[in-house]
């Protein structure tokens, strides 16, 4: 399948998500959550062909981590309250973390 | 210059991680050092770094959108056991977006960390996305989440263990509600029903965290 074809169907998606987005903008979901939640509803109701789709967002999906490192990098601007923070912002992460995990777990109780 | 930088940085980051495939060899962790250390000794102002890389910043919008593609893939195999993994994602994402900020409230940081920090689950992809909506600083947000990311990736399956977790699905849950595209990498190595369960928790607790974060921090305050 043509990953073009599939990417073009990515961006419709974002296009009608974006669209809902400002019908609804009580919701508080963006463009791209709206498009995410509107492709698995088309996907799960077979109206598109998941290899269409799966040609692009394979190869896209693979560079993720790539995408947002420039933002990652931009914490520079923030170097002064970090490191005035950083045993706070440490701790939190580290308990916070590990907390998530363990409420995670308890909550794959329910049966 | 700074968006080949960037990509050159970053495939040669996945290279040391393919090499030895310890999470604090994270690739997207260790682009980022590098790039920082870069951009500011090599004076190249943080401005025209991120002018430059804004191309491959709005890859996110499609990259999230194609997220309800391996949502709606790995949905078809955790068939009949929609229940724990859907109590593990909305504890685990309300554990994190409430404690996370009052612990760091407790510990003396400010309101603007306090908000960064509890969307320290939230995959990257979606907070870039979700930060200006809510007042969220997602260059703060970032770094963050890639380090909860690592932190969780390290230490939860050593926390798994000693909770006395065999289930793949909720291991693999609770790696993905908690620690996000990291955490999947983790959870691959543990099999396919940890893998489908912690990417399908990664996409759905981004959605969760969308839904929640407005009313949670009016309750705490930080709206």
């Amino acid at each position: 399948m043509n990953a073009l074809v599939g990417f073009a169907w990515l961006l419709v998606f974002y296009a009608l998500g974006e669209g809902l987005a400002r019908v609804l903008p009580g919701v508080p979901l963006s463009g791209s959550l709206w498009g995410m939640v509107l492709l698995y509803a088309a996907l799960s109701a077979g109206a598109l062909d998941e290899r269409r789709v799966e040609a692009a967002a394979r190869p896209l999906l693979r560079g993720l981590g790539l995408y947002f490192v420039p933002v990652g990098v931009g914490v520079l601007a923030f170097e002064n309250l970090l490191r005035a923070q950083a045993p706070a912002v440490a701790a939190a992460l580290l308990l916070g973390t590990l907390i998530t995990l363990l409420a995670a777990l308890g909550g794959t109780r329910w049966r | 210059m700074a968006l080949i930088a960037t990509v050159l940085v970053y495939l040669a980051a996945e290279r040391v991680y393919r090499v030895r495939p310890h999470p604090l060899l994270n690739p997207v962790g260790l682009a980022v050092l590098a790039l920082v250390a870069g951009v500011k000794l090599g004076g190249y102002g943080l401005e025209r770094y991120q002018n430059e890389t804004l191309p491959l910043v709005w890859l996110l919008k499609p990259a999230v959108v194609a997220l309800g593609w391996t949502a709606w893939r790995e949905r078809s195999r955790l068939a009949g056991r929609l229940r724990p993994f859907l109590g593990g994602l909305f504890a685990g994402s309300l554990a994190s977006l409430t404690l996370t900020p009052l612990l760091a409230r407790a510990l003396g940081a400010g309101p603007e960390l306090q908000k960064a920090l509890a969307l320290k689950s939230v995959t990257s992809a979606v907070t870039v996305d979700l930060a200006p909506r809510l007042g969220v600083n997602a260059e703060l947000a970032v770094p963050l989440i890639i380090l909860a990311g690592i932190l969780g990736a390290a230490l939860g399956p050593w926390l798994l263990d000693r909770a006395g977790a065999a289930d793949p699905l909720a291991r693999g849950t609770a790696l993905g509600t908690a620690s996000h595209g990291i955490g999947t990498a983790r959870a691959a190595e543990e099999g396919p029903l940890a893998l489908a369960a912690s990417g399908l928790a990664m996409a759905a607790a981004g959605l969760v965290t969308a839904l929640l974060a407005p009313p949670v921090f009016f309750l705490l305050g930080l709206s």
